[in-house]
């Protein structure tokens, strides 16, 4: 059965639906006794959506919508990235990674400067990808960067899987992947942010279920909505999360149930369980956050780069105060303490032609989102 | 290799001015551009402008008193060569005649110059100067002079062509985006971003190959009508590169004084391309189009400038998507389907290289 989106859209009305759920956005918003309720979405497609629909245009002035730190490639921090430079300019290594990781600067270069120096790095679609470069190349060690949240976790786990199948002996893994809530649990705990509900991320949650998001968000004391990507899906969880807002409650709530199930995608948890245990993981901006990283554990622990070429990656100074570019201030917009226009780089010189932070490379970063939709403070005219 | 295999493929020989180079004109060039300017066999094409100019008169009524000129260049080197709807001689056409007619110069002569590397099989070389050939003629101009280089194995990707054209502009036609003002209609000939959408999917392979088709179309005939003054048509642009968006955008970083506010309601796209567009997360707004013009008009006259272009089949997909406005000036707006906006900024990176 073909699904035709627009016919979809016809039939439901969106535009009559979209009025409805504003006009109680607005009822609830002038219920709650609060200067202004601050709403984190931690996905970078929620953003961008968010931009895109004139969703942000649209809600009362007291709602401020606060990006989180919902791309992966954003949070990956400067040491991670040297250490994949390193093993880079090493002729010995083949590095495999997601386009958006080539053109993050680290503290010393960035993967598609030394691409162009000389440097074999290839841009791959799918993990496995790998597997053929490493046949083909017996004499390299060819390196994934396994960079990504719950949503490439498993891919990443099942390349390990098929490594180990096939006995490749020079294919690796560079350990780099993150699990978001316990992530969410050290924001909501983080002295200089304050939020008063999240919008959950719709894909990160089709692999973990909501049950991952119950203890720690009801440790912190805020509530959650797991949102879907259409506009109608974001306008109708910032309605439940003021409602909850108002009634007090800290519950997590699943608006995303066409996709995602209370336990969520047991076949993705096991292979992730398999390959992977938690370890404590370095988020930029945030510092250290204990068992958010994902670390290979027993018999997969041969194919860690980490493990195999430590004196390559040679990860000196993994610390969060870590010195990023002078005056990037990609930590505090990740925290959603700052906004990108508050950044003194924004749009002067830092661009997406000349990005000088993560937020700003990659296109899920909450800078490139704010500069690709012209938010830089300028309000726009519709009547 | 064998003798006659070699003499399939371009050598550096083809290149020298000799013999093969000789050889290759006639037996390719100058059998399928064949015009008597081409056949005079100088080292440039003199044109009789004031023929041109009574000949044109002769078929639109326009007249040509001022003798203004239009003139313009371009190069071509789309990755794949060939691709659903076009290849790269109809593309290298396409941009030349459309570059002339949205500037209100009617299409006269264009020029070719092709860089092919060698080992490039001279049957392909053909068929890509059978299909220029096919485009000029229907498009009422014709090659009036070429050149031929051939670069080493690896030094370029197959063949690159280079066009210039010369075309007439009426008198009285004078398009330029300081003539637009508060209420104009903004029009595009048809559905945005398929040329973009199609490069896309003949590279990465995504979805059947010939579910997206390019725009790629020459539009002398369908926007040389329009030049006539009952339109008042303030300015005309063929949104290629940067797409929509970025066209938009130099309306207005050109003539400051004005914003253009789109209804994203009124855009409509084509569906295999909007499909493939959302699967990958790029906006058919800043993808490419080959075939597509922009064109501002006093609202009075849109209707009739939709109605001129429905007769065509490349511009039957017309549609008003928005109006300039006094207000967000220098700026493009989109207004949303549930009543918000947002800035339609500038394309600052390419979404995708060598697309044309």
């Amino acid at each position: 059965m073909s699904f035709n989106y627009d016919e979809f859209s016809e039939k439901c009305n969106k535009k009559e639906t979209a009025k409805k759920i504003l006009d109680k956005i607005n009822a609830y918003c002038a219920a709650i006794d609060k200067a202004s309720i601050n709403l984190m979405e931690v996905c970078g497609t929620h953003t961008h959506e968010i931009f895109k629909s004139g969703v942000r245009t649209m809600l009362p002035d007291k709602i401020k919508l606060r990006s989180g730190p919902g791309c992966p490639v954003c949070v990956t921090e400067d040491s991670y990235i040297d250490g994949a430079i390193n093993m880079a300019r090493d002729k010995n290594f083949i590095i495999t990674t997601f386009g958006d990781m080539l053109k993050v600067p680290g503290e010393i270069s960035s993967l598609k400067k030394e691409q162009g120096a000389g440097s074999d790095v290839r841009v791959v679609y799918s993990p496995t990808d790998s597997i053929e470069i490493a046949f083909e190349n017996p004499s390299k060690n060819v390196i994934f960067l396994g960079v990504g949240f719950e949503t490439t976790a498993p891919a990443v786990a099942f390349l390990a899987k098929e490594a180990k199948e096939r006995g490749l002996k020079n294919l690796f893994i560079y350990e780099g992947n993150k699990t978001v809530p316990e992530a969410l649990k050290a924001i909501a705990n983080h002295p200089a942010v304050k939020i008063d509900g999240f919008i959950l991320p719709g894909h990160v949650s089709v692999i973990t279920g909501v049950t991952a998001y119950r203890s720690p968000l009801a440790q912190s004391g805020i509530c959650g909505v797991i949102c879907g990507f259409e506009y109608i899906d974001i306008l109708l969880s910032i309605e439940t999360l003021l409602k909850m807002i108002s009634e007090g409650r800290h519950d997590v709530i699943n608006e995303y149930s066409r996709a995602v199930s209370e336990s969520g995608n047991a076949a993705a948890q096991k292979i992730m369980n398999e390959v992977f245990e938690a370890h404590d993981s370095e988020w930029r901006g945030i510092g250290v956050i204990p068992g958010s990283g994902l670390k290979l554990r027993g018999e997969y622990k041969k194919y860690s780069a980490d493990d195999n070429f430590a004196a390559v990656i040679n990860r000196a100074g993994k610390t969060a105060e870590t010195a990023h570019h002078q005056g990037c201030k990609c930590g505090e917009v990740l925290l959603s303490v700052i906004e990108p226009p508050q950044c003194p780089l924004f749009k002067k010189v830092c661009s997406p032609i000349f990005p000088i932070g993560p937020c700003m490379v990659s296109s899920e970063g909450t800078c490139a989102a704010f500069y690709k939709y012209g938010s830089s403070g300028d309000k726009i005219e519709l009547e | 290799m064998n003798l006659n295999e070699r003499e399939k493929y371009i050598t550096e020989a083809h290149g020298n001015g000799g013999k093969l180079t000789h050889d290759l004109i006639s037996s390719v060039f100058v059998k399928y551009f064949d015009n008597p300017t081409l056949s005079e066999g100088l080292d440039s094409g003199r044109l009789d402008i004031l023929k041109f100019a009574a000949k044109i008169s002769e078929n639109t009524g326009f007249k040509f008193s001022g003798q203004k000129l239009g003139m313009t260049t371009d190069s071509y080197v789309v990755k794949p060569l060939f691709f659903n709807g076009g290849d790269i001689g109809k593309l290298a056409v396409t941009g030349t005649v459309n570059d002339l007619i949205v500037t209100g110069a009617i299409p006269v002569a264009i020029t070719c110059g092709f860089i092919i590397e060698e080992g490039f099989k001279i049957e392909t070389l053909e068929t890509i100067v059978k299909s220029m050939a096919r485009t000029a003629s229907e498009n009422g101009v014709f090659v009036a002079t070429g050149d031929t280089k051939v670069v080493g194995r690896g030094l370029c990707d197959g063949v690159y062509i280079n066009t210039s054209g010369v075309g007439l502009i009426p008198d009285g036609v004078d398009l330029a985006p300081s003539k637009i003002s508060g209420g104009d209609a903004v029009i595009i000939t048809g559905t945005p971003g398929n040329h973009g959408a199609c490069i896309l999917n003949e590279r990465g392979g995504f979805i059947d190959r010939m579910s997206v088709s390019s725009d790629c179309a020459p539009l002398a005939r369908q926007l040389s009508g329009l030049l006539d003054k009952k339109f008042g048509i303030k300015v005309m642009r063929d949104a290629t590169r940067g797409g929509v968006a970025t066209t938009l955008n130099e309306f207005v970083s050109q003539n400051n004084n004005f914003g253009i506010m789109l209804e994203e309601e009124s855009i409509s796209y084509e569906t295999n391309a909007k499909s493939l567009a959302d699967i990958l997360g790029i906006d058919l707004l800043y993808s490419a189009c080959e075939g597509r013009a922009i064109i501002v008009c006093p609202s009075g006259t849109a209707n009739d400038v939709l109605a001129h272009l429905s007769r065509f089949d490349e511009t039957s997909g017309a549609m008003e998507i928005g109006r300039v406005s006094e207000k967000n000036k220098g700026k493009v707006v989109i207004k949303t389907r549930i009543g918000g906006g947002r800035f339609l900024d500038m394309q600052v990176l390419e979404q995708f290289p060598r697309i044309c």
